[in-house]
């Protein structure tokens, strides 16, 4: 016999039972019933004054189990609902639609229709992250001679301008330059910081297959002194620490190549000025080393050490 | 939403905020089967009303701490449990005091003394009896803890587990009530075949 055959047998001497009991015309008798239910009345009055008395206890949340429970799970509910809802909006905020159509600022990169000293072009650089992009636009000395690669736009800074990459790596992301960008009005990307994490991580994410290829055509840029194609390299994404085989940096290539101006272009861009090389050695000490006294002092000023 | 759709649960918790209509519809849910556990039990009418009265009067007075932590059905038949057991020990005494203290407390529990005190008819006398009538004089000569076993289960649909709760056994032991209580069931019945 298989304990299938158990239950069954066992469901049909329950309902054996159970069909035996509905005949049986046992039944408590009515006084009981009425003692029964005269005796409910009476406690549910007093359990309905009970009820309609009974404030509600925050102190005792389980004393007001249904209605803490509504509130506690109603308001967190609501509040990751929101969060999925909105945060996603600000996490992958992009610029409005016009920067993909509006001039790049690339190749040309710094107006600056006035001369201005050294110092002052790489100020910004040591300003606080957390130091508005506008104010620092806005604060910002028109750049230095040495930069000076495009001329004047006639018309105001457009949206696009205002959206265009904080850093170098965040290039990809606008539209590539015109090919008559001497038409374009510059943008003063020497007053940018290499700052925000946001848009870094985004200039992360979005790095382009050929990004790799723009960092090594920047060392070469940099190696031949080119500071016109190395700017238009950053603009278009080149990484600016982007190291060769021997660890070196674009920044490190120019300290020992000499070649001041890009070494201000980088440092304005934002390059590391502490990136050492494969064997230890800092852009400084290779300044030093050469007694390229005006190198160095641009590394100083930049925070090497 | 209507009574009659409510679980009952639901019934009680609508009865703690006072709504006496939610208890009366509960009470005749479940009178029938309560009072059958009841005088199945203790085998007598006048025994059954009062504990019928008892149990019912517990359970409206313990409205207003009833929590849903278990099913209704569970707590119900443990109170009905509870003063069946109670008052066959009063009577216990009671007879106890009547006879002499000759009688040995450890024999038996008091369900199982008050059985066979109350011995009913043998297997022959039963099968002059309608099959309905012969299976519930089955279960009233079933050992008293067998019998309530089979009550609770077959009167209240308690599960195995709720029983074991509800008489404060052993799981083990209340399996092995049951499954003792159906095969002399089934005995009893073939006898009456």
């Amino acid at each position: 016999m298989t304990p299938n055959d158990d239950d069954t047998r066992d469901e049909e001497l329950l309902a054996r039972y159970r069909r035996a009991g509905d005949a049986d015309a046992a039944r408590p008798s009515d006084t009981v019933r009425t003692a029964i239910l005269a005796e409910s009345r009476r406690v549910a009055d007093e359990l309905a004054k009970q009820e309609s008395s009974r404030p509600i206890d925050v102190s005792r949340p389980a004393a007001n189990d249904s209605r803490w429970k509504i509130t506690v799970f109603g308001t967190a509910g609501a509040a990751l609902l929101a969060a999925l809802l909105f945060v996603p909006r600000y996490w992958e905020k992009t610029p409005p639609a016009q920067v993909s159509t509006a001039p790049a600022p690339a190749p040309a990169t710094v107006p600056a229709p006035s001369p201005a000293p050294e110092a002052e072009s790489l100020a910004p650089e040591r300003q606080s992250p957390s130091d508005s992009r506008s104010n620092r636009i806005n604060s910002k000395p028109a750049g230095s001679p040495s930069l000076q690669l495009a001329a004047p736009a006639p018309s105001p800074p457009s949206a696009a301008q205002n959206y265009a990459p904080v850093s170098p790596l965040a290039a990809p992301l606008a539209a590539p330059p015109p090919p008559s960008a001497a038409r374009v009005r510059p943008l003063d990307l020497s007053a940018y910081t290499v700052g925000s994490a946001a848009l870094s991580k985004r200039a992360d994410r979005a790095a382009p297959a050929d990004g790799a290829l723009k960092s090594a055509t920047l060392q070469s840029a940099v190696a031949q002194g080119d500071v016109a194609q190395a700017a238009s390299l950053l603009d278009q994404g080149a990484v600016i620490d982007a190291r060769d085989e021997a660890g070196r940096t674009p920044l490190m290539l120019a300290v020992t190549q000499d070649q001041p101006e890009i070494v201000r272009l980088l440092l304005a861009r934002g390059a590391d000025p502490n990136a050492a090389d494969n064997t230890g050695h800092t852009p400084l000490q290779q300044a030093t080393k050469r007694n390229l006294q005006d190198v160095a002092a641009l590394l100083e000023e930049a925070g090497a050490h | 939403m209507e009574l009659a759709q409510e679980t009952d649960e639901n019934l009680m918790l609508r009865f703690r905020r006072g709504e006496g209509a939610a208890f009366e519809f509960l009470y005749r849910r479940h009178e029938s089967r309560v009072f059958r556990y009841l005088h199945r039990n203790v085998k007598n009418e006048a025994a059954a009303n009062d504990l019928m009265q008892e149990v019912w009067f517990a359970v409206v007075r313990g409205a207003g701490n009833y929590k849903p932590t278990a099913k209704f059905t569970t707590w119900l038949f443990t109170i009905a449990h509870n003063r069946t057991v109670d008052m066959i020990r009063a009577n216990h005494r009671l007879q106890s005091l009547d006879a002499g203290d000759d009688a040995d407390p450890e024999a038996s529990s008091p369900l199982e003394r008050l059985a066979d005190s109350a011995k009913l008819e043998p297997p022959a006398q039963v099968q002059s009896q309608d099959e309905a009538a012969a299976l519930l004089n089955a279960v009233a000569q079933l050992p008293a803890e067998q019998r309530s076993a089979f009550l609770l289960q077959a009167e209240g649909e308690l599960s195995v587990e709720e029983i074991a709760d509800a008489t404060g056994s052993n799981f083990e032991t209340v399996k092995s009530r049951l499954r003792y209580a159906r095969a002399k069931l089934r005995q009893l019945l073939w006898e009456y075949a």
